[in-house]
Protein backbone atom coordinates (compact mmCIF):
# COMPACT_ATOMS: atom_id res chain seq x y z
CA UNK A 1 0.00 0.00 0.00
CA UNK A 2 1.45 3.26 -0.76
CA UNK A 3 1.87 5.79 2.24
CA UNK A 4 -1.20 7.45 0.97
CA UNK A 5 -3.13 4.77 0.31
CA UNK A 6 -2.14 3.66 3.90
CA UNK A 7 -2.43 7.11 5.24
CA UNK A 8 -6.41 7.00 4.24
CA UNK A 9 -7.15 3.38 5.51
CA UNK A 10 -5.64 4.14 8.63
CA UNK A 11 -7.62 7.47 9.15
CA UNK A 12 -10.93 5.03 8.37
CA UNK A 13 -10.60 2.19 10.17
CA UNK A 14 -9.45 4.03 13.41
CA UNK A 15 -12.32 6.32 13.03
CA UNK A 16 -14.55 3.46 13.13
CA UNK A 17 -12.85 1.95 16.07
CA UNK A 18 -13.38 5.79 17.60
CA UNK A 19 -10.45 6.49 18.15
CA UNK A 20 -9.34 10.17 16.86
CA UNK A 21 -6.12 10.84 14.48
CA UNK A 22 -4.43 13.77 13.82
CA UNK A 23 -1.61 14.14 11.26
CA UNK A 24 1.42 13.90 13.38
CA UNK A 25 -0.24 10.16 14.28
CA UNK A 26 -0.98 9.74 10.68
CA UNK A 27 3.00 11.14 9.66
CA UNK A 28 4.42 8.61 12.76
CA UNK A 29 1.93 5.42 11.78
CA UNK A 30 2.98 6.07 8.12
CA UNK A 31 7.02 5.83 9.11
CA UNK A 32 6.22 2.72 11.47
CA UNK A 33 4.17 1.23 8.33
CA UNK A 34 7.20 1.53 6.13
CA UNK A 35 9.43 0.04 9.03
CA UNK A 36 7.45 -3.01 10.17
CA UNK A 37 4.95 -3.28 7.19
CA UNK A 38 7.11 -5.45 5.07
CA UNK A 39 8.09 -7.62 7.59
CA UNK A 40 3.74 -7.95 8.65
CA UNK A 41 3.05 -8.25 5.25
CA UNK A 42 5.67 -11.35 4.97
CA UNK A 43 3.99 -13.22 7.84
CA UNK A 44 1.26 -13.11 6.48
CA UNK A 45 2.32 -14.43 3.14
CA UNK A 46 4.19 -17.22 4.74
CA UNK A 47 3.20 -20.60 4.18
CA UNK A 48 3.08 -22.34 8.07
CA UNK A 49 0.70 -24.27 7.16
CA UNK A 50 3.60 -27.14 8.39
CA UNK A 51 4.31 -25.96 11.37
CA UNK A 52 2.68 -27.96 13.93
CA UNK A 53 1.06 -26.07 16.82
CA UNK A 54 2.39 -26.03 20.29
CA UNK A 55 -0.87 -27.24 22.22
CA UNK A 56 1.10 -27.27 26.04
CA UNK A 57 3.00 -23.96 25.29
CA UNK A 58 4.74 -22.85 28.40
CA UNK A 59 7.53 -19.80 27.92
CA UNK A 60 9.32 -21.05 31.39
CA UNK A 61 10.42 -24.79 29.61
CA UNK A 62 11.11 -26.15 26.53
CA UNK A 63 8.25 -28.03 24.57
CA UNK A 64 7.88 -31.02 24.85
CA UNK A 65 7.23 -31.88 21.35
CA UNK A 66 10.28 -31.33 19.15
CA UNK A 67 9.57 -33.76 16.26
CA UNK A 68 8.13 -33.11 13.07
CA UNK A 69 8.71 -29.96 11.09
CA UNK A 70 9.32 -26.28 12.07
CA UNK B 1 39.85 4.21 50.24
CA UNK B 2 38.18 4.42 46.82
CA UNK B 3 34.50 5.29 47.00
CA UNK B 4 32.38 2.34 47.82
CA UNK B 5 30.31 2.51 44.65
CA UNK B 6 33.48 1.17 42.89
CA UNK B 7 33.69 -1.68 44.33
CA UNK B 8 31.90 -4.30 42.77
CA UNK B 9 28.32 -5.62 44.37
CA UNK B 10 29.86 -8.41 45.84
CA UNK B 11 32.85 -6.49 47.49
CA UNK B 12 30.20 -4.39 48.94
CA UNK B 13 27.88 -7.18 50.04
CA UNK B 14 31.34 -8.65 51.14
CA UNK B 15 32.61 -5.08 53.12
CA UNK B 16 29.22 -4.89 55.00
CA UNK B 17 29.01 -8.43 56.27
CA UNK B 18 32.71 -8.02 57.23
CA UNK B 19 31.77 -4.77 58.97
CA UNK B 20 34.69 -3.20 56.71
CA UNK B 21 32.08 -0.70 55.30
CA UNK B 22 29.42 0.98 57.42
CA UNK B 23 25.99 0.55 55.39
CA UNK B 24 24.83 3.26 56.50
CA UNK B 25 27.60 4.96 54.99
CA UNK B 26 27.40 3.08 51.62
CA UNK B 27 23.84 4.29 51.54
CA UNK B 28 24.94 8.06 52.23
CA UNK B 29 28.00 7.59 49.63
CA UNK B 30 25.66 6.39 47.14
CA UNK B 31 22.60 8.89 47.22
CA UNK B 32 25.69 11.56 47.15
CA UNK B 33 27.13 10.18 43.90
CA UNK B 34 23.92 9.97 42.04
CA UNK B 35 23.24 13.52 43.29
CA UNK B 36 26.95 14.41 41.56
CA UNK B 37 27.34 12.16 38.75
CA UNK B 38 23.86 11.06 37.12
CA UNK B 39 22.96 14.58 35.36
CA UNK B 40 24.77 14.09 31.98
CA UNK B 41 22.81 10.38 31.79
CA UNK B 42 19.72 11.04 33.43
CA UNK B 43 19.91 7.22 34.45
CA UNK B 44 17.88 7.82 37.94
CA UNK B 45 14.12 9.19 38.33
CA UNK B 46 13.30 8.75 41.90
CA UNK B 47 15.77 8.17 44.89
CA UNK B 48 14.70 7.45 48.00
CA UNK B 49 16.76 8.71 51.23
CA UNK B 50 14.13 7.91 54.14
CA UNK B 51 12.71 4.87 52.36
CA UNK B 52 16.10 3.43 51.79
CA UNK B 53 17.39 4.29 55.51
CA UNK B 54 14.25 2.39 56.83
CA UNK B 55 14.95 -0.94 54.51
CA UNK B 56 18.35 -0.92 55.28
CA UNK B 57 17.11 -0.33 59.43
CA UNK B 58 14.98 -3.15 58.63
CA UNK B 59 17.26 -5.29 56.77
CA UNK B 60 17.57 -8.69 57.45
CA UNK B 61 20.81 -10.87 57.35
CA UNK B 62 21.23 -12.12 53.94
CA UNK B 63 23.91 -12.25 50.43
CA UNK B 64 23.01 -8.71 49.78
CA UNK B 65 22.45 -7.08 53.34
CA UNK B 66 22.86 -3.37 53.36
CA UNK B 67 23.51 -3.41 49.63
CA UNK B 68 21.65 -0.17 47.75
CA UNK B 69 20.33 -1.47 44.71
CA UNK B 70 18.56 -0.03 41.84
CA UNK B 71 14.77 -1.00 40.51
CA UNK B 72 13.52 0.16 37.05
CA UNK B 73 10.33 1.90 37.24
CA UNK B 74 8.29 -0.80 36.38
CA UNK B 75 7.70 -2.47 40.01
CA UNK B 76 5.40 -1.70 42.63
CA UNK B 77 7.47 -0.11 45.85
CA UNK B 78 5.93 0.19 49.23
CA UNK B 79 5.75 3.86 48.71
CA UNK B 80 5.88 4.20 45.02
CA UNK B 81 3.75 3.39 41.86
CA UNK B 82 5.73 2.00 39.15
CA UNK B 83 5.49 4.77 36.19
CA UNK B 84 6.51 2.41 33.17
CA UNK B 85 8.66 5.82 32.02
CA UNK B 86 5.33 7.67 31.27
CA UNK B 87 3.13 9.71 33.62
CA UNK B 88 0.99 6.73 35.28
CA UNK B 89 1.31 3.24 34.13
CA UNK B 90 -1.50 1.96 31.92
CA UNK B 91 -2.56 -1.34 34.10
CA UNK B 92 -3.49 0.56 37.54
CA UNK B 93 -0.92 -0.86 39.43
CA UNK B 94 -0.46 1.37 42.53
CA UNK B 95 2.12 1.12 45.15
CA UNK B 96 2.75 -2.51 47.10
CA UNK B 97 5.32 -5.23 47.37
CA UNK B 98 6.10 -6.24 44.10
CA UNK B 99 7.78 -9.80 43.65
CA UNK B 100 10.87 -8.08 43.00
CA UNK B 101 10.94 -5.55 45.95
CA UNK B 102 10.05 -8.74 48.13
CA UNK B 103 13.18 -10.62 46.89
CA UNK B 104 15.15 -7.85 47.34
CA UNK B 105 14.01 -7.18 50.72
CA UNK B 106 14.83 -10.29 52.03
CA UNK B 107 18.20 -10.57 51.05
CA UNK B 108 18.71 -7.73 52.91
CA UNK B 109 19.02 -5.26 49.95
CA UNK B 110 18.15 -1.65 49.64
CA UNK B 111 16.25 -0.15 47.22
CA UNK B 112 17.54 3.18 46.87
CA UNK B 113 16.23 4.53 43.55
CA UNK B 114 14.45 3.80 40.35
CA UNK B 115 15.85 4.01 37.51
CA UNK B 116 14.54 5.49 33.72
CA UNK B 117 13.22 3.48 30.95
CA UNK B 118 11.93 4.10 27.36
CA UNK B 119 8.18 5.11 27.86
CA UNK B 120 5.96 2.08 28.33
CA UNK B 121 8.92 -0.36 27.23
CA UNK B 122 8.19 0.26 24.39
CA UNK B 123 11.59 0.86 22.61
CA UNK B 124 15.14 -0.15 22.30
CA UNK B 125 16.97 2.85 22.81
CA UNK B 126 15.64 4.92 25.77
CA UNK B 127 15.55 8.10 23.76
CA UNK B 128 11.41 8.24 24.50
CA UNK B 129 10.69 8.77 28.29
CA UNK B 130 8.21 10.88 30.51
CA UNK B 131 11.70 11.94 32.45
CA UNK B 132 13.45 12.98 29.72
CA UNK B 133 16.18 10.19 27.39
CA UNK B 134 18.75 8.45 28.99
CA UNK B 135 22.61 8.41 27.46
CA UNK B 136 24.92 6.07 27.56
CA UNK B 137 28.09 6.87 30.12
CA UNK B 138 30.30 6.27 27.56
CA UNK B 139 28.70 9.02 25.58
CA UNK B 140 25.75 10.51 26.50
CA UNK B 141 24.64 12.29 23.60
CA UNK B 142 24.01 8.29 22.70
CA UNK B 143 21.57 6.38 23.60
CA UNK B 144 21.88 4.10 27.06
CA UNK B 145 19.22 1.55 25.33
CA UNK B 146 16.19 0.49 26.55
CA UNK B 147 14.21 0.20 27.41
CA UNK B 148 15.72 -0.85 30.47
CA UNK B 149 18.48 1.97 29.77
CA UNK B 150 18.65 3.71 33.12
CA UNK B 151 19.55 0.92 34.95
CA UNK B 152 22.15 -0.34 32.62
CA UNK B 153 23.42 3.87 32.54
CA UNK B 154 23.23 3.91 36.56
CA UNK B 155 25.67 0.62 36.72
CA UNK B 156 27.92 1.64 33.79
CA UNK B 157 28.29 5.36 35.63
CA UNK B 158 28.81 3.70 39.49
CA UNK B 159 25.75 5.05 40.74
CA UNK B 160 25.10 1.44 42.10
CA UNK B 161 26.57 -1.62 41.41
CA UNK B 162 23.72 -3.69 40.62
CA UNK B 163 20.04 -2.99 39.01
CA UNK B 164 17.48 -4.61 38.20
CA UNK B 165 15.39 -4.74 34.37
CA UNK B 166 13.16 -6.08 32.86
CA UNK B 167 13.06 -7.93 28.97
CA UNK B 168 9.84 -8.05 26.99
CA UNK B 169 11.97 -8.26 23.48
CA UNK B 170 15.98 -7.63 24.59
CA UNK B 171 15.09 -4.47 26.80
CA UNK B 172 18.07 -5.93 29.45
CA UNK B 173 20.41 -6.61 26.83
CA UNK B 174 20.16 -3.74 24.33
CA UNK B 175 20.84 -1.45 27.38
CA UNK B 176 23.47 -3.70 28.76
CA UNK B 177 25.06 -3.91 25.29
CA UNK B 178 25.11 -0.26 24.85
CA UNK B 179 26.13 0.88 28.32
CA UNK B 180 29.30 -1.99 28.19
CA UNK B 181 27.86 -3.83 31.43
CA UNK B 182 26.58 -7.17 32.03
CA UNK B 183 22.80 -7.71 31.95
CA UNK B 184 20.50 -11.04 32.25
CA UNK B 185 17.12 -11.73 30.94
CA UNK B 186 16.31 -14.73 33.31
CA UNK B 187 14.05 -17.34 31.90
CA UNK B 188 10.55 -16.62 31.27
CA UNK B 189 8.42 -17.04 35.24
CA UNK B 190 11.20 -17.50 37.20
CA UNK B 191 10.77 -14.83 39.18
CA UNK B 192 7.09 -13.88 40.10
CA UNK B 193 5.25 -11.27 38.27
CA UNK B 194 3.21 -9.63 41.04
CA UNK B 195 3.57 -6.08 41.01
CA UNK B 196 5.50 -5.85 37.83
CA UNK B 197 3.69 -3.72 35.21
CA UNK B 198 4.22 -6.23 32.60
CA UNK B 199 3.58 -9.56 34.61
CA UNK B 200 0.80 -9.86 32.38
CA UNK B 201 2.83 -10.41 28.84
CA UNK B 202 4.60 -13.92 27.75
CA UNK B 203 7.43 -12.26 26.59
CA UNK B 204 8.55 -10.18 29.55
CA UNK B 205 11.13 -11.35 32.58
CA UNK B 206 13.27 -9.26 35.21
CA UNK B 207 16.86 -9.68 35.46
CA UNK B 208 19.91 -8.50 36.87
CA UNK B 209 22.14 -5.40 35.13
CA UNK B 210 25.61 -5.41 36.95
CA UNK B 211 29.40 -4.76 35.62
CA UNK B 212 30.50 -8.29 35.16
CA UNK B 213 29.33 -12.09 35.66
CA UNK B 214 30.08 -12.60 39.01
CA UNK B 215 27.85 -9.42 40.51
CA UNK B 216 25.11 -10.51 38.16
CA UNK B 217 25.07 -13.88 39.13
CA UNK B 218 24.71 -12.50 43.36
CA UNK B 219 21.75 -10.23 42.37
CA UNK B 220 20.39 -13.22 40.50
CA UNK B 221 20.33 -14.92 43.15
CA UNK B 222 18.55 -12.95 45.26
CA UNK B 223 15.72 -12.54 42.50
CA UNK B 224 15.34 -16.11 42.16
CA UNK B 225 15.78 -16.66 45.62
CA UNK B 226 18.47 -19.70 45.50
CA UNK B 227 21.93 -20.36 44.44
CA UNK B 228 22.72 -20.34 40.92
CA UNK B 229 25.90 -22.68 40.85
CA UNK B 230 29.04 -21.89 39.61
CA UNK B 231 30.68 -24.23 36.97
CA UNK B 232 33.48 -24.02 34.66
CA UNK B 233 32.88 -23.48 31.39
CA UNK B 234 36.02 -24.46 29.08
CA UNK B 235 34.11 -27.71 28.67
CA UNK B 236 31.58 -26.35 27.39
CA UNK B 237 30.41 -26.09 23.48
CA UNK B 238 29.21 -22.83 21.91
CA UNK B 239 27.49 -22.22 18.97
CA UNK B 240 27.88 -19.60 16.65
CA UNK B 241 24.86 -18.32 14.78
CA UNK B 242 26.69 -17.36 11.71
CA UNK B 243 23.22 -15.36 9.75
CA UNK B 244 23.40 -13.22 12.50
CA UNK B 245 26.94 -11.39 11.29
CA UNK B 246 24.92 -11.03 7.76
CA UNK B 247 23.77 -7.34 8.74
CA UNK B 248 26.21 -6.30 11.05
CA UNK B 249 28.72 -2.73 11.67
CA UNK B 250 31.74 -4.16 10.56
CA UNK B 251 33.26 -2.67 14.05
CA UNK B 252 30.56 -5.07 15.70
CA UNK B 253 31.12 -7.97 14.46
CA UNK B 254 34.75 -7.39 14.79
CA UNK B 255 34.57 -7.75 18.48
CA UNK B 256 32.07 -10.16 18.77
CA UNK B 257 34.13 -12.84 16.35
CA UNK B 258 37.26 -11.76 18.69
CA UNK B 259 35.52 -12.41 21.75
CA UNK B 260 34.37 -15.79 20.59
CA UNK B 261 38.19 -16.50 19.43
CA UNK B 262 39.04 -15.54 22.84
CA UNK B 263 36.83 -18.26 24.06
CA UNK B 264 37.77 -21.17 21.65
CA UNK B 265 41.16 -20.31 23.22
CA UNK B 266 40.04 -20.42 26.93
CA UNK B 267 38.98 -24.33 26.16
CA UNK B 268 35.39 -23.89 24.75
CA UNK B 269 34.57 -26.23 21.29
CA UNK B 270 33.37 -23.78 18.85
CA UNK B 271 30.64 -24.70 15.94
CA UNK B 272 28.66 -23.00 13.64
CA UNK B 273 25.37 -23.40 13.96
CA UNK B 274 21.72 -22.87 12.21
CA UNK B 275 18.26 -21.69 13.56
CA UNK B 276 15.34 -22.17 11.26
CA UNK B 277 12.65 -20.03 11.50
CA UNK B 278 14.40 -16.45 12.24
CA UNK B 279 12.53 -14.93 9.38
CA UNK B 280 9.89 -13.44 11.36
CA UNK B 281 11.05 -12.83 14.55
CA UNK B 282 11.38 -9.22 14.27
CA UNK B 283 7.65 -8.62 13.42
CA UNK B 284 6.67 -11.26 15.86
CA UNK B 285 7.94 -10.13 18.74
CA UNK B 286 6.91 -6.42 18.17
CA UNK B 287 3.12 -7.49 17.60
CA UNK B 288 3.34 -9.25 20.86
CA UNK B 289 5.20 -7.11 22.51
CA UNK B 290 2.50 -4.16 21.12
CA UNK B 291 -0.54 -6.25 21.36
CA UNK B 292 -0.43 -8.31 24.62
CA UNK B 293 -0.52 -5.38 26.96
CA UNK B 294 -3.60 -3.60 24.99
CA UNK B 295 -5.98 -6.09 27.17
CA UNK B 296 -4.13 -4.36 30.28
CA UNK B 297 -4.04 -0.80 29.48
CA UNK B 298 -7.26 1.11 30.82
CA UNK B 299 -8.74 3.41 28.77
CA UNK B 300 -9.37 5.49 31.34
CA UNK B 301 -6.15 6.02 32.80
CA UNK B 302 -4.76 6.28 28.69
CA UNK B 303 -7.32 9.16 28.66
CA UNK B 304 -6.09 11.47 31.48
CA UNK B 305 -2.70 10.78 30.43
CA UNK B 306 -2.95 10.94 26.53
CA UNK B 307 -1.75 14.16 26.86
CA UNK B 308 1.63 13.89 28.09
CA UNK B 309 2.20 10.03 26.14
CA UNK B 310 4.88 11.32 23.88
CA UNK B 311 3.68 11.69 20.12
CA UNK B 312 5.50 8.99 19.05
CA UNK B 313 4.22 6.51 21.37
CA UNK B 314 0.61 7.83 20.90
CA UNK B 315 0.57 6.99 17.14
CA UNK B 316 2.41 3.89 17.68
CA UNK B 317 -0.48 2.54 20.01
CA UNK B 318 -3.15 3.40 17.33
CA UNK B 319 -0.38 1.88 14.84
CA UNK B 320 -1.05 -1.12 16.65
CA UNK B 321 -4.89 -1.44 16.70
CA UNK B 322 -4.91 -1.47 12.66
CA UNK B 323 -2.68 -5.24 13.01
CA UNK B 324 -4.66 -7.57 11.54
CA UNK B 325 -5.55 -10.25 14.01
CA UNK B 326 -4.67 -13.15 11.75
CA UNK B 327 -1.06 -11.71 11.99
CA UNK B 328 -1.38 -12.05 15.98
CA UNK B 329 -2.44 -15.78 15.27
CA UNK B 330 0.56 -16.46 12.80
CA UNK B 331 3.09 -15.23 16.18
CA UNK B 332 1.97 -18.71 17.45
CA UNK B 333 3.53 -20.16 14.97
CA UNK B 334 6.85 -18.47 14.23
CA UNK B 335 7.17 -18.97 18.20
CA UNK B 336 6.68 -22.59 17.69
CA UNK B 337 9.30 -23.13 15.72
CA UNK B 338 11.97 -20.92 16.91
CA UNK B 339 11.34 -22.77 20.17
CA UNK B 340 11.63 -25.88 18.59
CA UNK B 341 14.73 -24.73 16.91
CA UNK B 342 16.14 -24.03 19.81
CA UNK B 343 15.62 -26.96 21.54
CA UNK B 344 17.25 -28.33 18.24
CA UNK B 345 20.03 -26.24 18.22
CA UNK B 346 20.69 -26.56 22.29
CA UNK B 347 21.06 -30.36 21.82
CA UNK B 348 23.86 -29.80 20.10
CA UNK B 349 25.74 -26.88 21.92
CA UNK B 350 25.15 -25.51 25.67
CA UNK B 351 25.47 -22.07 24.72
CA UNK B 352 24.53 -20.09 21.51
CA UNK B 353 26.07 -16.80 20.65
CA UNK B 354 26.02 -14.06 17.96
CA UNK B 355 26.19 -9.67 17.92
CA UNK B 356 23.53 -8.08 20.79
CA UNK B 357 23.07 -5.07 18.70
CA UNK B 358 23.97 -4.47 15.31
CA UNK B 359 25.25 -1.44 15.39
CA UNK B 360 27.13 0.58 18.30
CA UNK B 361 24.58 2.91 20.55
CA UNK B 362 22.87 5.35 18.18
CA UNK B 363 22.80 9.37 18.79
CA UNK B 364 19.54 10.20 20.70
CA UNK B 365 18.92 12.85 18.56
CA UNK B 366 18.82 10.72 15.81
CA UNK B 367 18.33 6.75 16.89
CA UNK B 368 18.66 5.10 13.86
CA UNK B 369 21.68 2.57 12.76
CA UNK B 370 24.36 1.93 9.66
CA UNK B 371 24.32 -1.64 8.56
CA UNK B 372 25.52 -3.14 5.41
CA UNK B 373 22.33 -2.92 4.47
CA UNK B 374 21.65 0.85 5.29
CA UNK B 375 20.29 2.97 7.58
CA UNK B 376 17.39 1.48 9.95
CA UNK B 377 15.90 2.61 12.89
CA UNK B 378 17.84 1.02 15.95
CA UNK B 379 14.65 -0.63 17.11
CA UNK B 380 14.20 -2.36 13.91
CA UNK B 381 17.24 -3.49 13.54
CA UNK B 382 18.00 -4.68 17.54
CA UNK B 383 14.50 -6.49 17.73
CA UNK B 384 15.79 -8.82 14.84
CA UNK B 385 18.98 -9.93 17.42
CA UNK B 386 16.98 -10.02 20.37
CA UNK B 387 13.22 -10.89 20.27
CA UNK B 388 14.14 -14.54 19.78
CA UNK B 389 14.51 -14.85 23.61
CA UNK B 390 11.71 -13.36 24.50
CA UNK B 391 9.36 -15.17 22.12
CA UNK B 392 10.91 -18.20 23.21
CA UNK B 393 10.95 -17.88 27.13
CA UNK B 394 14.67 -19.22 27.06
CA UNK B 395 17.67 -16.57 29.45
CA UNK B 396 19.86 -14.64 27.47
CA UNK B 397 22.45 -12.45 28.12
CA UNK B 398 24.83 -9.46 26.76
CA UNK B 399 28.66 -9.99 27.80
CA UNK B 400 31.01 -6.98 27.30
CA UNK B 401 33.27 -7.84 24.42
CA UNK B 402 34.90 -4.97 23.14
CA UNK B 403 34.51 -1.05 22.44
CA UNK B 404 34.27 0.44 18.51
CA UNK B 405 36.96 3.07 17.97
CA UNK B 406 35.32 5.48 19.20
CA UNK B 407 35.18 3.96 22.51
CA UNK B 408 31.24 2.73 22.08
CA UNK B 409 30.83 -0.68 23.86
CA UNK B 410 29.84 -3.74 21.96
CA UNK B 411 28.06 -6.97 23.58
CA UNK B 412 28.71 -10.43 22.83
CA UNK B 413 24.38 -12.32 22.75
CA UNK B 414 24.57 -15.65 24.34
CA UNK B 415 21.21 -17.82 24.87
CA UNK B 416 20.83 -21.24 26.95
CA UNK B 417 18.61 -23.61 27.63
CA UNK B 418 15.42 -22.57 29.69
CA UNK B 419 16.76 -24.54 32.33
CA UNK B 420 20.23 -23.42 32.08
CA UNK B 421 20.53 -19.31 33.65
CA UNK B 422 23.66 -20.62 34.90
CA UNK B 423 25.82 -21.47 32.07
CA UNK B 424 25.13 -18.03 30.52
CA UNK B 425 26.67 -16.50 33.38
CA UNK B 426 30.04 -19.40 33.57
CA UNK B 427 30.95 -18.16 30.06
CA UNK B 428 30.54 -14.57 30.39
CA UNK B 429 33.07 -15.58 33.44
CA UNK B 430 35.16 -17.26 31.32
CA UNK B 431 35.07 -14.01 28.71
CA UNK B 432 36.16 -11.79 31.46
CA UNK B 433 38.98 -14.47 32.30
CA UNK B 434 40.42 -14.45 28.78
CA UNK B 435 39.97 -10.90 28.07
CA UNK B 436 41.87 -10.13 31.27
CA UNK B 437 38.87 -8.30 32.32
CA UNK B 438 39.81 -5.35 30.32
CA UNK B 439 35.69 -4.60 29.32
CA UNK B 440 34.21 -5.19 32.54
CA UNK B 441 36.43 -3.22 34.57
CA UNK B 442 36.22 -0.44 32.06
CA UNK B 443 34.94 2.95 33.41
CA UNK B 444 33.47 5.23 31.33
CA UNK B 445 34.90 8.74 30.84
CA UNK B 446 32.31 10.17 33.03
CA UNK B 447 33.11 7.82 35.98
CA UNK B 448 36.82 8.80 35.32
CA UNK B 449 36.28 12.23 35.56
CA UNK B 450 34.70 12.29 39.14
CA UNK B 451 35.86 9.29 40.55
CA UNK B 452 39.23 11.79 40.70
Amino acid sequence: MDPEGFQAYARAALERMGVEVDEVDLAVMSVAEGVYGPGRDALLAADLSEVPREHDFDPSRAPSDVGGPG
Amino acid sequence: MSHPQDLSLRDQAQSVASGELDATELLEATLSRIEERDGPVNSIVDVFASESARMLAEAPDGPLHGVPIAVKDMFALPWRAPRDGAPRNLEGIGPGESAVYQRLRDAGAVVVAVTNMHEFGAGSTGHVSAYGPCGTPWNPARCAGGSSGGSGAAVAARLVAGAVGTDGGGSIRYPASYCGITGLKLTWGLVPSHGYTHGFASLGAPGPMCRDAADARLLAEALVGRPMEQRRASNLKLGVVRSFWDDVDPEVAERCDSAIERLREGGMEVTEVQLEGLEHVRISTVLRLGLEASPYAKPEIYAEIEEEVSPVGRALSKYLMLAPAVAMARTELVRAQVRRALVRALAEVDVLAWPMTPAPPPPIESPVVQLPSGTHPADYANVHHGGIANLAGVPAMSAPCGFTGDRLPVGLHLVAHWRENERLLDVAELLEQATDRAFVDAAPPLAQKTAA
